[in-house]
């Protein structure tokens, strides 16, 4: 080892090193254009026809600017009371669905933690069930406290409860062990299933209906009071997810090496679930089981971007967004008018890329 | 100093160790030395705060250890672990720059960069700064995570002094780079008036490089003193349980070399009912 071998590399270390910084950020804002592309399609197409120049003039009259399309009232309505908070609502729970998987991913320290998959959604989904169906009945007195917002807060205590679980199973030693980690995600899948079983048999017709609607993930529907109602607490999951990314890649070290590191880690750990339990709770509160986007989502962006959570979890929030509103398109579209529940497309999109994944694990022998 | 005094560590019924007291002085390097399960990485963990002991009394720099603000202990103190669990495909210099997680917010990133690149060089993995941490041997994975320690704890913290806790650095390297990774715990002791503690297998090596040598068995620290005072042939067969000849080393003559006796096969089935 010489000096001028040393002085050597740097030059050239660190032109590959910016470089790859430039690429990191090209992907970021190529993902952001193709956001904003996907977020027009979902505003202009659907059963109800509008042209980009009507929704232009209509959101442009919003502004008090007249623009010289014309549009019917129906077309109105559908486009400011439909369209618009059912966009904004993929937007919010796509990225936090992927930004909750990252962290998951980051936490358990394996690429397989997808929040539907062990579980945490359907602990969400099952507390939001029991909240529907027992609402006039065991539910009453909280449900006269917070009206609209028990929904939510049940989904997340539940969220936050089968996650609490999940990792306390996994992680012995020091070490989280995949295998136990996608027992407990089957173990508690089942133990859901069963209990929405169960509750589906005391359901009345009214309740049937919305249960269905649990068990597949929809965007339909979604009025700006669901908006409002979820909102919060995705942001909250969003803009402070992205503030642990030091720590959690330092978890990816190793618990014990975060902490020489000088991590907090034992509160690191309960601030990413408790994140996690709001978005993942707020989102199944809403908009039902929406399976797979974390996973394929904080997947595909290590192979882009490397697995440093800076740029992972930002990158998470732009291609979530991006994929539940491309899902969501071909939900609306597919079977025009009627719809095909959006939980559907991306199982079918995403249990292929799952089976690909261990496929690739067992053969990389990690 | 790091000390530990009368410290003991159980878990469940079972006692790793036994009323254990040992300083690590600034600027030493102490080998510390014992068969499987005698407690040294143990006493490793306790040191590096990642235990808690449940009697005796740590105390790093004269102030206990608990009392330390995580942020400041770990600009004064690294730990190696023995392996690294990451799985996740970093790059050398992302690893090797979470060792500056403590300075982020104290020093500027082209500050922490230099000291990076600094670590890489002194750990010999510059050339490596660009490969994919997962695709690297063992022994390379051993000397990023090495540049990685010393890189945060790479300036001195005047007054305080600088701990340096090695848990079996040597174990998957070749006998180059064995040598090579003491040199650079020597050199660092040496020139930063840091202490260093290493858990090492190979007595030869912990006669060469350390200052002092301390044995632990069944938890409790038997001897501590200079590779001299300590290795000799009666102790080593007492603690490993295997028949050594100590003499000195032909180059060093103040350093003693350890000639294990050749195991006989009627050997091997006494010492495998033991």
């Amino acid at each position: 080892m010489t000096t001028s071998s040393i002085y050597l590399s740097k030059s050239a270390m660190e032109q590959r090193l910016n470089a790859f910084e430039r690429r990191r950020a090209a992907v970021l804002v190529g993902l952001g254009v193709l956001l904003i592309l996907i977020s027009l399609l979902s505003l202009v197409g659907g059963a109800v026809a509008i042209s980009p120049g009507q929704a232009g003039a209509i959101l442009a009259k919003l502004l008090g600017i007249d623009l010289p399309w014309t549009y019917a009232n129906e077309q109105r309505a559908v486009l400011l009371s439909i369209r618009a908070p059912r966009l904004l609502m993929g937007l919010l729970v796509g990225a936090a669905l992927a930004v909750s998987g990252a962290a998951m991913q980051g936490l358990f320290r394996n690429p397989l933690a997808d929040p539907a998959l062990i579980g945490i959604s359907s602990g969400a989904a099952l507390a939001a069930v029991a909240v529907i169906v027992l609402q006039t009945s065991l539910f009453a007195i909280p449900s006269q406290l917070l009206g609209r917002y028990l929904l939510p807060i049940a989904a997340i205590a539940g969220g936050f409860a089968v996650s609490w679980l999940v990792y306390r199973i996994a992680s012995g030693n020091d070490r989280v062990d995949v295998g136990s980690l996608l027992l407990a995600g089957i173990a508690i899948n089942a133990l859901a299933g069963s209990a929405t079983g169960l509750l589906v048999y005391v359901a009345n017709d009214d309740q049937l209906r919305t249960l269905t609607f649990w068990s597949m993930g929809s965007l339909n529907g979604i009025a700006w009071a669901d908006m409002a109602l979820a909102a919060p607490f995705l942001l909250v999951n969003l803009l402070l997810l992205p503030l642990l990314a030091d720590a959690m890649n330092a978890l990816l070290l190793g618990e014990a090496e975060a902490g020489h590191l000088g991590f907090p880690v034992e509160r690191v750990k309960t601030a990413v679930i408790a994140l996690v339990a709001l978005g993942v709770g707020a989102a199944v509160a809403l908009t039902g089981v929406i399976g797979f986007v974390g996973l394929v989502v904080s997947h595909l962006l290590r192979l882009a971007l490397g697995p440093d959570h800076r740029w992972l979890l930002p990158g998470s929030a732009l291609l979530g967004a991006l994929l539940l509103l491309c899902a969501d398109y071909l939900a609306r579209t597919l079977a025009a008018p009627a719809e095909v529940p959006i939980g559907i497309i991306t199982g079918v999109l995403g249990s292929p890329f799952f089976l690909w994944l261990l496929f690739r694990q067992k053969i990389m022998g990690h | 100093m790091l000390t530990a005094t009368n410290t003991s560590v159980r878990i469940g019924a079972k006692i790793l160790l036994n009323s254990v007291s040992l300083d690590l002085h600034p600027g030493e390097v102490l080998a510390v030395i014992g068969p499987n399960g005698a407690g040294k990485s143990t006493l490793l963990r306790t040191l590096s705060g990642e235990l808690s002991a449940q009697s005796g009394k740590l105390l790093m720099n004269g102030r206990p250890l608990a009392a330390w603000p995580s942020q400041e202990a770990a600009k004064m103190r690294g730990v190696l672990p023995q392996a690294s669990a990451l799985a996740f495909r970093f790059c050398v210099m992302e690893v090797v720059m979470m060792g500056r997680s403590p300075h982020r917010q104290s020093r500027s990133h082209a500050d922490n960069i230099a000291i990076v690149r600094q670590a890489l060089a002194l750990t010999d993995t510059t050339h490596l700064a660009e490969r994919i941490y997962t695709t690297l041997s063992g022994g390379e994975r051993q000397r990023v995570q090495l540049a990685r320690v010393l890189a945060q704890i790479w300036e001195p913290c005047d007054p305080l002094h600088r701990y340096l806790l090695l848990d079996e650095p040597t174990s998957a390297l070749d006998l180059a780079h064995q040598h090579a990774v003491l040199a650079i715990a020597r050199r660092f002791a040496d020139t930063s008036a840091a202490g260093v503690l290493a858990i090492l297998h190979d007595l030869n090596l912990a006669a060469l490089y350390a200052d002092r040598i301390a044995v632990l068995h069944r938890g409790r620290l038997i001897t501590v003193g200079t590779p001299g005072q300590v290795l000799n042939s009666e102790l080593i067969r007492q603690i490993f349980n295997y028949p050594v000849t100590v003499g000195t080393h032909p180059l060093y003559p103040d350093r003693p070399l350890t000639i294990p006796h050749l195991m006989r096969t009627a050997d091997t089935a006494k010492w495998e009912t033991n």
